[in-house]
């Protein structure tokens, strides 16, 4: 699967794969993300755990470690390419909607 | 302790985890679930949320670390189609277990496919159940309860496929409108 094919990205899953440019496991995640978004995005453990094993088959995280019965997940070059395919989208986005600035109230 | 008997098939799952939070507001939790009759144990009163979930046998020590990490307490669980029915409680009256449609969306297929599987298989097993008796000597007794059970396993897996494909298609309604696909 390339990489255009997986945009865009749910809001959910490009702040699971940028939480995972460090090592971590799921609930430090679903913590890391609560922090860098002020309390707005506080994801389910069920959510966190069916997107990291689909993440995992799709081959955008890699298993790195497990401690006791938390596994640790890092992103792969595949998943960082996908994130800053993803942000160069966004930017588009962004940019093209500054024309808002420049309307009328 | 009390005892309760209701009906919740599949696909009233939320239906389900309604009822079992609507007895712990009232101070009774569950323990345990027999088909269906529930056991409750008395509890002071509270808040907090029972929610449902299924998942595969093979995932579970991964998933329920990550689900007690999270504040989820695990009431019991019912093993059924190499899986397991999980019932939580979260002291948060707002917590869910998914949070976004999509991982909710594959729950849901996951369910749909597994419960149809099994309908499938049980009506094919009745039909051929139905030709042995056809074989064997039939009478319209055997043939009716044979037909009757044939025509209620249909009815009752065609029911849980077509309220779960509803379910699905209105998460995925959500989605794209969301995502601007509609």
């Amino acid at each position: 699967m390339s990489t255009t094919d997986q945009l865009p990205m749910s809001e959910t899953a490009f702040y699971i794969l940028l939480a995972l440019r460090q090592p971590m496991h799921g609930y430090g995640v679903i913590q890391h993300i609560e922090a860098i978004t002020a309390g707005r995005l506080v994801l389910g453990a069920g959510t966190m755990y069916g997107t990291l094993k689909k993440m995992q088959h799709d081959g955008l995280i890699d298993l790195v470690a497990t401690t006791d019965s938390r596994k640790i997940y890092q992103a792969t070059p595949a998943g960082i390419a996908l994130l800053r395919a993803e942000r160069a989208r966004l930017q588009e986005l962004v940019q093209n909607a500054e024309v808002l600035d420049d309307e009328a109230d | 302790m009390m005892k309760q008997t209701r009906v919740f098939w599949v696909y009233k799952s939320a239906q389900e985890a309604h009822y079992l939070t609507a007895q712990l507001h009232a101070g009774w939790r569950v323990q345990a679930r027999h088909v269906c009759r529930y056991t409750f144990v008395p509890v002071p009163a509270q808040d907090g949320v029972i929610r449902l979930d299924y998942q595969l046998a093979a995932d579970l020590p991964e998933y329920t670390q990550l689900m007690q990490d999270a504040g989820w307490t695990l009431l019991m669980s019912q093993p059924v189609l190499g899986g397991r029915w999980l019932y939580w409680q979260h002291a948060d009256p707002t917590a869910r277990i998914y949070t976004d449609q999509r991982s909710h969306i594959a729950l849901l297929r996951q369910l749909r496919r597994r419960w149809t599987g099994v309908g499938l298989g049980a009506v094919a097993l009745e039909f051929v159940a139905l030709y042995l008796v056809c074989l064997t000597g039939a009478t319209p007794l055997r043939t009716g309860l044979i037909g009757g059970l044939i025509g209620g396993l249909a009815a009752l897996y065609g029911a849980n496929f077509v309220s779960l494909t509803r379910q699905i298609r209105h998460l995925e309604r959500e989605q794209d409108w969301r995502h601007g696909n509609a």
